[in-house]
């Protein structure tokens, strides 16, 4: 059980910062997202009954069953089960674009802090860059970027540099002392003891924080997402980050989940409440039962087209060789085009 | 209002290939602009712009189905005004495999130079290779294009990629540090909840908006010559670019590759505000578009080379007023059969 926490008493109010005045319009809207009427820290009770509950569907899966519960499979999940269950063929590999964030995240990290002002972010790219080669390690983009031939490596340095021209862009994180920031933490849970009923039976749950805020004695995190705010599952992604947050953190501090988009130039702040954490459990559960069927519901939409088993998806192909998509004025695709 | 509108910076200079190339340090004065006169952030006008926008997509949007998303991007806004029928009937041919078209082809390497030499300031030995690779760790392959190509096809398109990367390499401008350079950045608004999005990537963004003024700078690099639909590009980002920030950016600039022109555009409140008109309209007619209702034909001067056009009477009529091919009379209303007659003879 994890420790009882002060309760907080009334509204924080966010410290007035001559900066702030000065802001942007976009920068003041994420500025009052990050500091502005942060809510108070959800009761320690909440976050054990989730993990109680969380426990007991672990204890509850067949023998040997490990699941992952993770912000993509929450989202597949939702739009089509068949694509949330992964494939046993598929291997990670780095490409500029998931390379992106990674770099992108510390070369922000190393722009703000530089102790002469700010590092140019161009500079900071090509540092991390160098500095991750130098490195090199197994789960680091480091060797991956070694092998790179010049247009490749241009490719990834581009999408890095937008990546983090975005997030400089669009967050005010000037406005926080350097120590008041962490990037790139993964928060990956568990339950605490393997279940009595075998040794095999697992159910994580993994959530993503892009940057995260400490704004007193609290904590804001913040993911930079792509589209726009209305694609659908981003909501039930933010539960998910503010659940693993709660559980990973044994004080509990996470209290809002802020999401950038910098395509479209939305901020939406969710705030962490015992009910977002009940309303979590329920889509890590929901999840996890997708997860563990055999043959999941293959729920053909719109995004067929761009699904990577598109070709081995007959109802995908079906539903993108529909005539009435051209009554719609949508393009009529056909398999591998 | 002051309408600025286009403003050529074609140069005389000379240097390598291009008889009309322009250099580095004057790039770069077209790229600025005149840093004074940058427009002040006008909240109501991009208000204004967004909720007529909004209103241009709720009159059609429920009446989209469930899941469809209407992605209204810079060539469904021009093909969509052209003439509904045809746009319909494009997108169904778009996605066919067919033959690749050099000038796509060239367009798409070209892009891909420009972004790297922005990036990194120049391109290996072989530019031609550079950009397949580019394409490749992109996730655009472009390879299977290049290789349909006719031998002579696949030569010229070398040729254009290498004058252009050179064109690049001699007077892209070294930039400020910290200019905020962002290479192919999605631009995207959303309305009527989602179920409408605007949608576009411009090659370069540079800057970003301050406070007092606009700070944002849009580019665009096309391997071809000059065109004034361009501009209407630059148009469309510099609204998108608008609803995003909340303040538009100060300029647009297309680079012209194929005849070295640089044009640039000064965006202010007039050009703002005609261009939410022309894609409030388009939004409108896509919307309806995707809610099932039939299409319209307009005439246009592409009516010659429309596919539908045998059965089209306001694409014969076109045809026949611009002195092209005969008339069909059996694609005609009947009341307009003695006017159009009288106008072909």
């Amino acid at each position: 059980m994890t420790a009882p926490r002060a309760q907080s008493a009334g509204r924080w109010q966010a410290p007035t910062h001559p900066e702030r005045r000065a802001l942007p319009s976009h920068l003041v809207r994420a500025a009052a997202a990050l500091f502005d009427e942060l809510p108070a820290l959800v009761p320690a009770a909440v976050v054990d009954a989730a993990a109680a509950r969380l426990t007991a569907a672990a204890a509850a899966l067949a023998p040997e069953v490990e699941l992952l519960v993770d912000p993509f499979r929450v989202r597949a999940a939702a739009a089509c089960p068949a694509t949330a269950v992964p494939d046993p063929d598929e291997v990670f590999a780095w490409t500029p674009a998931t390379a992106a964030r990674t770099l992108g995240l510390r070369a922000v990290a190393h722009h703000l802090r530089g102790d002469c002002g700010a590092t140019p972010i161009e500079a900071a790219v090509d540092a991390v860059v160098a500095d991750l080669i130098a490195d090199g390690g197994h789960r680091s983009p480091g060797p991956w970027l070694a092998q790179l031939a010049p247009p490749a490596r241009a490719v990834a340095l581009a999408q890095a540099r937008r990546w983090a021209e975005q997030a400089v862009a669009w967050l005010p994180l000037r406005l926080v002392g350097h120590r008041e920031l962490r990037f790139l933490d993964d928060d990956w849970w568990r339950p605490r003891a393997r279940t009595s009923e075998g040794p095999g039976r697992w159910l994580v749950v993994h959530g993503r924080r892009d940057i995260t805020v400490a704004v007193g004695g609290r904590r804001v995190a913040v993911t930079v997402a792509g589209g726009t705010a209305s694609n659908p599952g981003l909501a039930e992604v933010d539960a998910l980050t503010a659940l693993a947050g709660l559980l990973c953190d044994p004080r509990g501090r996470l209290v809002r989940v802020v999401r950038v988009h910098p395509a479209s130039g939305e901020v939406v702040a969710v705030d962490v409440t015992a009910a977002l954490v009940k309303r979590a459990v329920g889509v890590v559960l929901a999840t996890a039962d997708v997860l563990a069927q055999a043959l999941p519901a293959v729920n053909p939409g719109p995004g067929c087209t761009w699904c990577p088993r598109r070709a081995t998806c007959a109802a995908g192909t079906a539903w993108l060789e529909r005539p009435d998509r051209r009554s719609m004025g949508l393009p009529l695709l056909t398999c591998g085009a | 209002m002051t309408c600025w509108g286009t403003r050529s910076a074609e140069l005389d200079v000379t240097v390598g290939w291009h008889p009309r190339q322009v250099i580095g340090a004057e790039v770069l004065r077209v790229l600025r602009g005149d840093p004074t006169c940058r427009p002040a952030p006008d909240v109501a006008l991009i208000a204004a712009a967004r909720s007529h926008l909004e209103a241009a997509a709720a009159a059609w949007a429920e009446a989209v189905p469930e899941g469809v998303v209407v992605r209204v991007t810079k060539e469904a806004v021009a093909s969509v005004r052209r003439c509904e029928l045809r746009h319909l009937d494009g997108l169904g041919r778009r996605l066919e495999p067919g033959q690749p078209v050099p000038a796509v082809v060239r367009g798409r390497l070209v892009d891909a130079v420009f972004r790297q030499v922005a990036t990194t300031g120049g391109v290996g030995g072989d530019p031609l290779a550079d950009a397949v690779a580019a394409c490749a760790a992109e996730g655009e392959p472009v390879e299977a294009d290049l290789a349909a190509l006719s031998e002579d096809q696949r030569q010229q398109v070398r040729a254009e990629v290498e004058a252009a990367t050179a064109t690049l390499v001699a007077s892209w401008p070294t930039l400020p540090v910290g200019a905020g350079l962002r290479t192919q950045e999605r631009l995207l608004v959303a309305l009527a909840g989602g179920r409408v999005v605007l949608s576009g990537r411009p090659d370069l963004a540079i800057g970003r908006p301050t406070r007092h003024r606009a700070g944002v700078l849009v580019c665009e690099a096309k391997s071809g010559c000059f065109r004034a639909a361009h501009l209407e590009d630059l148009r469309f980002y510099a609204l998108l670019e608008a609803l995003r920030w909340g303040v538009a950016p100060f300029r647009g600039v297309v680079w012209s590759l194929g005849d070295g022109r640089l044009e640039a555009l000064d965006i202010d409140a007039d050009l703002l505000w005609s261009e939410t008109l022309r894609v409030a309209d388009a939004v409108t007619r896509l919307t309806r578009l995707a809610a099932g209702e039939a299409p319209r034909a307009s005439a246009n001067p592409l009516c010659p080379s429309c596919p539908r056009l045998p059965g089209c009477a306001d694409g014969s009529r076109q045809v026949a007023l611009a002195g092209g091919a005969l008339l069909d009379d059996s694609a005609e209303d009947e009341d307009d059969d003695d006017d159009l007659a009288e106008l072909v003879r």
